[in-house]
């Protein structure tokens, strides 16, 4: 009977239930639509980051990380590739060399990345490939040819077909060089990538520095989902751990990705829990006018022998029952929204222009809803527990009326 | 006395406003008998509601002693004295004071509901009083959905369905014509007559008094007269 009348006291005061109702979905909504924006948004960032950069879960030499240099290699690169591609949940994994090395022209010379790779298999994979706005994409894995991005051209003062010289050291720390032709220039919007980036064929680049054919210095593993990429990083750590090679996640070789989407995360949060506490103190608001209205008839039911539990109990259960329904209008008024945000998204290029760089990964204006069931949970439990407190106090004031002084009759 | 229900000895309740202080009951003592039909008459302010207050273990005297059934209601705790309104005192309110969101069943059903009386023999417990009350028809009907003679029926079947040892009612002709209030006055004396239970009354109406067995007038917060018939 307890939970019968909750029920029908919540629907005493329709206009004001409505409304509460209206404030925990506007909560909800806010809350669902700023973490699935915002977990599209830094998936799409960290997967822009890997496929520009290192792959989700990175497999480098052991040692690379405190003295990087040609030196460390990983060993039997073609055996260990296919190792990682049978494991479970992993969608991609491809050889590189990268490194450090001087690229000069008559004009000019200046410091440049390297990232040599097997062109063929990149395809699709490596986001540089994509961007190719000149000239064609490399050939072969032995032709002696490199893509350059467009600031560098500039720099340079290169063209397509042009000689360009890159000088570097070998495995042995001798210094090496190479002539090589522009086959293409890249622009993607980043100048760190546009201005420093030279894409080599992985085979031209191990004859230049003197690696054995299966030898390299990194494998970029592409996960089917970028959360797992630091349980991932363990499992492969230790299957690398044959072949000279350690792994390491996408936040560990990333460290300015992961300091921004922290730094982004860490005031969504508050910005969150702001929305929330101003949610509650209204449901606060709405409980304790409903009880304080009610306290004559909560002497009577005081006075006939109702425990200040029961009463407690009962108060809580109308709050209860606030929160399931409030959940149950604010999960289906979401899921339009938080369907379209999710097929169509939110341009925010309006605002914020086209190419966008947000912690040195390019940042797509479109921002789509992405769902992530813990984090759907972590809300939805959020939102029911803030509600079921700010019953708490108007329950507790509730067991506390004195009869004698509420219904004034006896 | 054995059947001695309700035992008041120099019962005094002072109220405390700013600096003023209130002398509701001064030195009252009182009896009351298992099975009597008692009514307390007095102006207002004599002090007719203070002491059905503190019968009800609603409040606390300032001073004095008071007893229910044996039980001097200052050695029971917060929890014994619910428990104690629970299962041996009815209350029967001037402005019926049902609960809004219960049908007239419902709130028949509270009062067992509290008691833990399994549903069963609740529901025959309800369906009876209403049946006694004359609400047998309107069992779904809410507390909007009635008179006034009509809610204060069902208020008495709430007070007398879980059998108590005694019925507290304060003013409970106050708000209904003559006619329902004669019927509820019939209806209250014959469930006092064939289930013997002891009902105390706070009243101003003469047609309660003319009915009561006894009449306790108070003035001035003591009893100034006692009349039994």
């Amino acid at each position: 009977m307890i939970a019968r009348m909750a029920w029908r006291n919540l629907w005493r005061n329709r206009r004001r239930t409505i409304i509460t109702l209206v404030s925990i979905a506007f909560g909800f909504l806010l809350a669902l639509t700023f973490t699935s924006l915002s977990d599209g948004s830094y998936g799409q960032m960290i997967d822009t980051a890997a496929r520009m950069g290192t792959g989700h879960v990175t497999i480098e030499p052991q040692g690379y990380r405190d003295k990087p240099g040609h030196d460390l290699v990983v060993r039997d690169t073609g055996q260990l590739a296919d190792e990682v591609r049978a494991m479970p949940g992993i969608e991609n994994a491809t050889i590189r060399i990268v490194g450090q090395a001087m690229a000069a022209t008559s004009a000019d010379s200046t410091g440049a990345g390297i990232i040599a790779l097997d062109p063929e298999s990149e395809q699709g994979v490596f986001f540089l490939l994509n961007h190719v706005v000149e000239g064609q994409q490399l050939a072969s894995r032995e032709e002696k040819k490199v893509l350059i991005g467009k600031g560098m051209a500039r720099r340079l003062d290169l063209n397509l077909g042009k000689k360009l010289v890159l000088t570097t050291t070998d495995k042995t720390g001798e210094i090496v060089s190479g002539l090589v032709r522009v086959a293409g220039i890249f622009s993607t919007g980043v100048d760190e990538a546009d201005k420093y980036i030279i894409i080599v064929p992985i085979d031209y680049m191990r004859v230049l520095l003197g690696y054995s054919k299966n030898e390299a210095t990194q494998i970029a593993v592409y996960l089917n989902d970028r959360r797992d990429a630091e349980e991932k990083s363990h499992a492969l750590a230790l299957l690398a751990a044959a072949y000279n090679g350690t792994a390491l996640p996408w936040s560990v070789m990333m460290p300015d990705v992961a300091g921004v989407i922290l730094m982004d995360s860490t005031g969504n949060y508050f910005l969150q829990v702001f929305i929330f506490l101003l949610v509650g103190a209204g449901i606060l608001n709405t409980v304790l006018m409903g009880v304080m209205e009610r306290l004559r008839e909560f002497g009577i039911m005081l006075a006939v022998g109702m425990s200040p539990g029961k009463l407690w109990r009962m108060i809580m259960t109308e709050t209860f029952w606030l929160a399931v329904v409030g959940l149950l209008v604010s999960s289906v008024l979401s899921v339009p929204v938080y369907w379209y945000l999710h097929k169509y998204g939110i341009d925010i290029s309006v605002w914020l222009g086209e190419d966008q760089v947000y912690g040195g990964v390019l940042f797509d204006p479109l921002m789509k809803a992405e769902f992530y069931l813990d984090h759907a949970i972590l809300i939805f439990s959020g939102v029911f527990i803030l509600i079921l407190a700010a019953g708490l106090y108007p329950a507790f004031l509730a067991a506390r009326t004195r009869p004698v002084e509420t219904i004034k009759i006896l | 006395m054995n059947n001695t229900i309700v035992k008041m000895q120099d019962i005094k309740k002072v109220y405390h406003q700013d600096s003023v202080s209130e002398h509701a009951l001064r030195g009252l003592n009182l009896e009351v008998c298992a099975g009597e039909f008692t009514a307390i008459c007095g102006p207002s302010g004599s002090g007719k509601t203070t002491a059905l207050n503190i019968i009800g273990a609603l409040d606390t005297p300032t001073k004095g002693i008071i007893e229910v059934e044996g039980k001097n209601l200052a050695d029971l705790s917060k929890t014994e004295l619910a428990r104690m309104r629970l299962n041996r005192i009815g209350f029967i309110f001037q402005a019926y004071n049902l609960i809004p969101v219960l049908s007239a069943f419902e709130n028949a059903e509270f009062v067992l509901m509290l008691r833990g009386i399994p549903e069963k023999e609740r529901k025959e417990k309800v369906r009876a009083i209403l049946g006694k009350v004359g609400m047998a028809d309107m069992c779904d009907r809410r507390p909007d959905q009635l008179s006034g003679g009509q809610q204060q029926r069902v208020a008495i079947a709430r007070a007398v369905v879980a059998e108590p040892a005694l019925v507290l009612a304060d003013e409970p002709t106050a708000n209904v014509d003559s006619k329902t209030a004669d019927s509820l006055l019939d209806l209250m004396e014959r469930l006092n007559k064939e289930r013997d239970v002891t009902f105390l009354f706070s009243t101003h109406d003469h047609r309660v008094m003319d009915r009561a067995a006894r009449v306790v007038t108070l003035t001035d917060g003591i009893i100034t007269e006692d009349i039994r018939r």
